[in-house]
């Protein structure tokens, strides 16, 4: 019996040591994973010094794109220009890299490409892709940019750029359990991120002489003039001296200017908040007659037999629904919404009358027959893919840019688009 | 709508409990065998989570990049908790002095309900006089579900284990009932899951490991 007892209480007092040793502290940590921007500061001159024509390079992050003749240019966000020889669709060639910090657009005319490059003007001779010469330069064009969310900066006085990296942080804390509503805790960002201009606009027709540009087209060349918009204005260049831009106008447009689309004297211009439509019968002075204003989203537009298509799409533009709008621009005082349609998630379009090519983001590329404007129907829906950007080629020839490759598809059948090429992009790790 | 269904189910499932120990107290009425030889028993206890939380005060909410990393150590705030617990034992006695059995709890921490399903085990480990008080250990290993928990929109809060032994007096009435006085300790675990909210640039996604540790006192009566 006595025994026992020694035996429970053996127990009782391994219990409590247990209890004693175990604190009664809850332990609650927290793992945060958010994408966030980090500063990083170039100077001007820096940047300035930094332009070089280099051998191919693995396709990465692509931006927009743009074409001119047999050749096909790709802007790799902020880091340069690849440039595909597209001689034969069934083969594209990867063949030169131009590295240009802070490039976006770009533009050609003849054998002359102008692109941004932060915050000035630069044009380059192309003749030989392989070997591009730089020919000139306009200063201090652009004070602030935008792209895929990330707006950088310019100080004109510092002659200093601020830019931002995008990365993926994972941290840990220790929280209160939920008994506070301290966690989880919103993330500021130190970069403003109301601007952008992620959105994909088609690109105008091809005037003799210049290019095809790819969706989001903020450079249009139209006679002898370079049009230009950054966030909230419109800029001029006359390029009679096609090596040597020279500024010559500048023109307000109020905020959230995205894409510019020539469609014959007249300038369409797309803006989170809705459509601008400039005359253009004197290139050198575009006058705006109206605005057709819509909810606030991303809209790239295209046009085409006095019809304007534009997309809007749920983003970081605005919150507006996902749909296309079709409208009537033959008065071009008044335009006129005839119907809009329900979408996924568009973001640039083409059109090839009347072939109407929707990307739709995650949700693939969309063939429509759009030669009713009041009954545009779905022709092909082709998934699995990333679809951002597309430029319908002459030809029954499309041009698809997305986030894992760029392809390129035989479009004789609209309902049954083949593919005749893929030139694959490096996953961002 | 699904979640009606979800709720349907998960209450139907208490009930499906709760009749099967109203069988099991039934059969025992019924003199079954089994039941003869392995008396039913049911302590049902209320009581408290006691508790104290820990957590870092001068987290920098949010700001990135933050000013001056690593040059502020981590400073610590100390709160004090009391949450309700409540659960009830049904079990047969295997032994004379041994009792296993399904033990379904209640315990809310703040916002969060937890409903923990468990297997249990009380035994008597210290008895002067047959019939008399004694002293009573007990130990419950089993899952914390959230049935009974709401979730905030784009929030999601998962289970997890719990493992809470005890120590107590067992004070047996006139009438073959019993008081209970139990004292221990009791671990849960939960996760706390934000969904990835932003935009396609920002965005952040959190996701929290809690793990409860406490002290618990419960009274109750046995039958």
């Amino acid at each position: 019996m006595r025994n026992n007892y020694f035996k429970q209480l053996a127990v009782l007092l391994s219990l409590g040591v247990a209890l004693g040793t175990t604190s009664c502290t809850d332990d609650c940590e927290t793992t945060r994973t958010y994408r966030t921007s980090v500063p990083f500061v170039l100077s001007a001159d820096q940047i300035r010094k930094d332009i070089a024509s280099q051998g191919p390079q693995e396709l990465v992050n692509l931006g927009k794109i743009y074409v001119k003749d047999n050749y096909i240019f790709i802007n790799e966000l902020k880091k340069g220009l690849h440039i595909i020889d597209n001689a034969n669709p069934q083969q594209p060639q990867n063949i030169a890299f131009l590295k240009i910090p802070g490039v976006i657009d770009m533009a050609v005319k003849d054998n002359i490409l102008y692109v941004d490059s932060y915050m000035d003007v630069v044009t380059f001779d192309i003749t030989d892709p392989k070997n591009i010469k730089q020919m000139g330069r306009v200063k201090d064009v652009f004070n602030y940019g935008t792209a895929d969310g990330i707006t950088w900066s310019y100080n004109v006085g510092y002659q200093t750029v601020t830019d931002y990296d995008t990365k993926i942080v994972t941290d840990k804390i220790r929280t209160n359990c939920g008994f506070q509503i301290v966690n989880p805790n919103p993330i500021y960002y130190a970069n403003d991120m109301s601007f952008y201009s992620g959105s994909k606009g088609p690109t105008g027709p091809s005037a003799s002489g210049t290019g095809q540009g790819g969706s989001m087209a903020r450079f249009t060349i139209y006679d002898d003039f370079l049009y230009t918009v950054s966030q909230n204005d419109l800029l001029l260049f006359n390029i009679k001296t096609l090596s040597q831009p020279v500024q010559e106008g500048k023109i307000n447009l109020g905020w959230g200017i995205e894409t510019i689309f020539p469609y014959k004297d007249k300038l369409f211009i797309g803006s989170t908040t809705g459509m601008y439509i400039f005359d253009n019968k004197n290139p050198a002075k575009p006058e705006r007659v109206t605005m057709f204003e819509h909810a606030r989203a991303c809209d790239p537009v295209v046009v085409a037999n006095d019809i304007a298509y534009v997309t809007l799409r749920t983003g970081l533009c605005g919150v507006a629904p996902n749909r296309l709008d079709v409208i009537d621009v033959s008065n071009i005082y008044s335009p006129r919404l005839l119907k809009s349609y329900e979408m996924q998630h568009p973001a640039g379009l083409g059109v090839d009358f009347p072939s109407l090519f929707i990307c739709e983001g995650e949700f693939g590329l969309k063939s429509f027959d759009a030669s009713s404007a009041t009954d545009i129907k779905l022709q092909q829906h082709m998934k699995d893919m990333n679809a951002f950007d597309v430029i319908p080629l002459g030809g029954k020839h499309l041009l698809m840019v997305g986030k894992d490759g760029l392809y390129q598809y035989d479009t004789s059948n609209p309902k049954d688009m083949k593919l005749i090429s893929k030139i694959p992009v490096k996953p961002v790790s | 709508m699904k979640n009606i269904h979800i709720y349907i189910s998960k209450i139907s499932l208490i009930f499906v409990v709760l009749l099967l120990g109203n069988t099991a107290i039934k059969a025992q009425d019924e003199k079954g065998g089994f039941f003869r030889k392995h008396k039913f028993v049911n302590m049902t206890e209320f009581g408290g989570l006691f508790g104290r939380i820990k957590y870092q005060a001068n987290y920098y909410g949010g700001w990135y990049p933050y000013p001056y990393p690593g040059n502020y150590p981590d400073q610590y705030q100390i709160k004090n908790k009391v949450n309700l617990s409540m659960q009830t034992f049904n079990g047969i006695y295997i032994d004379r002095k041994t009792a296993a059995g399904i033990t379904i709890g209640v315990d809310g921490y703040g916002e969060t309900v937890l409903m923990p399903i468990a297997l249990g085990v009380r035994r008597s480990i210290l008895q002067k006089k047959e019939g008399g008080s004694g002293l009573q250990a007990g130990i419950d290993a089993g899952y914390s579900t959230t049935w009974l928990n709401e979730d905030n929109t784009g929030f999601h809060t998962k289970g997890g284990l719990l493992v809470s032994p005890t120590v107590g007096y067992r004070l047996p009435m006139r009438n073959g009932s019993a008081w209970l006085i139990n004292i221990g300790y009791r671990f849960q675990r939960a996760e706390y899951k934000m969904d990835r909210n932003g935009n396609e640039v920002y965005w952040s996604e959190t996701n929290e490991v809690r793990k409860y540790k406490r002290m618990v006192l419960r009274l109750g009566v046995e039958f």
